[in-house]
C-alpha cells in the first residue's frame, strides 16, 4: 500500500510520460543578439550597422561577431583579452564594466553596443 | 564627400552658449543630422579629469549614434570647445579622433568673438622612418608619452617622409605614443581638412 500516494502518482507520470528533458534545455539553445557597430569598425563589417549573432556572454557575441569579420575583435579587445581603454562596450544602457565584463550574459532582446570613446584637448607644445 | 556642413545658426549659438557657460573648462557634445546638414545637439557633460585642458564625451551621450541611425538620421558632427586656444585640432585631438565621418567642431573662445569651424580628421596610411623624421624636424611632447611633429599647409616635407604617400600640401600631425624611450611607440598620422560650414 502507498503511504504517500502524490510520490507514487509522480513516479507512474514520470515512468509512462514523454521525456521532459526539453523544459530544461532553456540554456543550451542559443539566442540571437543585436551587436551595434560604430561607423569606425564598419569597413570590417562590409558596412553593416548591426548583426544579429549568437552568444551567452558579450565576449561571446564580440567573438561571434569576429568570426564573421575578421578583425574586428582585436579592435576592440587588447593583448591580454580585455577591452581597451578607450573602447566602451554596453549592454543595454550599462557599460560592461559595471557589470561583468565580458562575461556579461546576454539575451534574445538585449542589444549590444561598441562605443570608441571620444576625446581630445587643448594644444600645449 | 561634400567638403561642407550645413550648421544652423540656432546650433551655432547653442554650441557658443555651452562654451561660454562652461569655460575655463572645455565642453563637448555630439550633433544630429542628415545629409550633411546639422538638425540637433545633444550636449554631454565633459568626464575628462584634466576638463580645461581635455575633454570626454559621455560614453551614454556618444550611444545615441546609434538612436539617430535607428530613426534615419547619423552623428554627423562631435564637437568640443577651447577655451584658451584656436579653433584648429590640436596633436591630442588628432591623436584621439575615432570618427573619421564625422566632422570635428571646434569653438575657441580665443578671440573677442567665439569662433567654431570645422574638420575632418582622417588617417593616412604610409610607411615612414620615426627615427629619421625625429632627426629632421623639431616635434614637441603635447602631452606626458604623446609627442608631435606637425607639417603646416605648403610647408616643405622632411625627406623622412616619402612626397608620393604624404599629401602635397595639406596640413598633418604625425603623432605617437612612447611613455618609455624603450617602448615600442605607437604612431598615427592624422590629415586635417577643414570643412567649411554654412549656416543654411
Amino acid at each position: 500500500m502507498n503511504l504517500v500516494p502524490g510520490v507514487r502518482y509522480r513516479a507512474q507520470w514520470a515512468d509512462t510520460c514523454p521525456s521532459l528533458d526539453f523544459f530544461h534545455q532553456k540554456a543550451d539553445i542559443t539566442s540571437m543578439t543585436t551587436v551595434y557597430i560604430p561607423t569606425p569598425l564598419r569597413r570590417l563589417t562590409a558596412g553593416a550597422s548591426k548583426l544579429e549573432v549568437e552568444g551567452s556572454s558579450v565576449g561571446e557575441l564580440i567573438q561571434a561577431v569576429d568570426a564573421q569579420h575578421p578583425g574586428v575583435a582585436a579592435k576592440i579587445l587588447d593583448a591580454d583579452g580585455e577591452v581597451k581603454r578607450f573602447i566602451n562596450v554596453f549592454c543595454n544602457d550599462d557599460e560592461i564594466r559595471s557589470l561583468e565584463g565580458l562575461d556579461t550574459p546576454v539575451g534574445e532582446r538585449d542589444r549590444v553596443s561598441i562605443v570608441p570613446a571620444m576625446a581630445g584637448g587643448a594644444a600645449i607644445a | 564627400m561634400t567638403r561642407e556642413l550645413v550648421l544652423p545658426f540656432s546650433l551655432q549659438l547653442q554650441i557658443i552658449d555651452q562654451a561660454l557657460a562652461g569655460k575655463p573648462e572645455e565642453v563637448c557634445g555630439i550633433v544630429r543630422g542628415r545629409d550633411r546638414q546639422a538638425t540637433a545637439l545633444a550636449r554631454s557633460r565633459n568626464v575628462a579629469e584634466e576638463r580645461t585642458i581635455n575633454y570626454l564625451v559621455e560614453p551614454s551621450v556618444l550611444m545615441q549614434q546609434f538612436v539617430f541611425e535607428d530613426a534615419g538620421d547619423s552623428m554627423v558632427a562631435i564637437y568640443h570647445s577651447h577655451p584658451a586656444s584656436s579653433a584648429y585640432p590640436s596633436a591630442t585631438d588628432a591623436w584621439t579622433a575615432a570618427y573619421p565621418e564625422a566632422v570635428y567642431l571646434i569653438c575657441s573662445l580665443d578671440s573677442l568673438q567665439p569662433v567654431i569651424r570645422g574638420f575632418e580628421l582622417l588617417d593616412i596610411e604610409a610607411d615612414f622612418d620615426l627615427t629619421t623624421l625625429k632627426q629632421q624636424t623639431s616635434f614637441y611632447e603635447t602631452r606626458p608619452g604623446l609627442f608631435a611633429w606637425y607639417r603646416a599647409t605648403g610647408t616643405p616635407l622632411p625627406n623622412a617622409l616619402d612626397r608620393t604617400r604624404f599629401p602635397v600640401r595639406d596640413a598633418f600631425y604625425v603623432v605617437w605614443f612612447q611613455p618609455n624611450p624603450t617602448d615600442e611607440p605607437e604612431v598615427r598620422i592624422v590629415h586635417i581638412g577643414e570643412i567649411r560650414l554654412k549656416s543654411h
